[in-house]
């Protein structure tokens, strides 16, 4: 998904890429993609998780 | 008077191989949308649902659906040039073997598409995956659909009650000079006929 402005309206939405790609091209010049919003969220997912209690490796059973 | 110059040229398209050089036919679905209904941005396909929601758009079952060539009204305008063309007719024709066998429910539809059709204006969905709607559609608040009038529907009941099967059948025109183009809106048809 991409985050855009829509000049026409005014309006900032998300739109799939499929999408915008077909509005591009049959109404050119009409969306902007905006990166501010959409940017944070990337940065925000792409943080490492901390490992759980649950992540750490559980030791081996004894027979 | 030699001629009328007929300005632009068509412009020329590019072509791609083997089975894309070709669409399929068939039209799979009508689509029948209140006739004041506007789309902001028409490859929204949250816009569409929300005219569906609202019980402003309503999709056929799948069906069996064709567009011959349409017929073309020309008019003698100059003595000294040909006869040019002032109207265009276009007709489809959607038959659906598709019933609600469980509350017969498919009765009051059609009933209400005959009854209604004049508040409505009709987009169809082709078996190539196009939507084929009104110049309209990419306009601010254009409408998607084109006007029509319906010229046949009924239920029909073949006489043969062991091989063959009961069905709609309807006929509607579109008055509009051109061709009815097709628009490429992804996820939309998946979206209206799930």
């Amino acid at each position: 998904m991409k985050r855009v402005r829509d000049t026409w309206t005014g309006v900032e939405k998300e739109k799939t890429e499929a999408s915008l790609e077909v509005a591009n091209r049959t109404m050119p010049g009409r969306f902007e993609i905006i990166d501010g919003p959409a940017k944070k969220k990337e940065t925000k997912s792409e943080k490492p998780k901390e490992a759980k209690a649950d992540d750490k490796p559980k030791p081996e059973k004894e027979d | 008077m030699a001629c009328i110059c007929p300005g632009n040229l068509p412009s020329d398209y590019s072509a791609n191989c083997g089975d894309e050089l070709y669409r399929p036919g068939g039209i799979s679905h009508l689509v029948f949308i209140d006739c004041s209904s506007t789309l902001t941005d028409y490859t929204d396909v949250s816009e569409w649902e929300t005219l569906e929601t609202g019980g402003d758009l309503v999709v056929t079952k799948a069906g069996l659906g064709s567009k011959d060539a349409a017929s073309i009204t020309t008019t003698k305008l100059y003595s000294c040039l040909p006869e040019v063309i002032t109207g265009k007719e276009h007709t489809i024709n959607f038959s659906t073997y598709v019933v609600d066998t469980a509350t017969q429910a498919d009765f009051d539809f059609f009933q209400e598409l005959e009854e209604n059709h004049q508040g409505m204006q009709v987009v169809y969905f082709g078996c190539d995956g196009l939507v084929y709607g009104a110049d309209t559609m990419s306009d601010s608040g254009g409408k998607p659909g084109f006007d029509f009038s319906l010229q046949q529907l009924d239920y029909v009941q073949p006489e043969d009650g062991v091989n063959e099967k009961a069905h709609y059948q309807l006929t509607l025109t579109i008055n509009k000079r051109g061709i009815l183009k097709g628009w490429d809106i992804p996820g939309l048809i998946a979206a209206l006929t799930d």
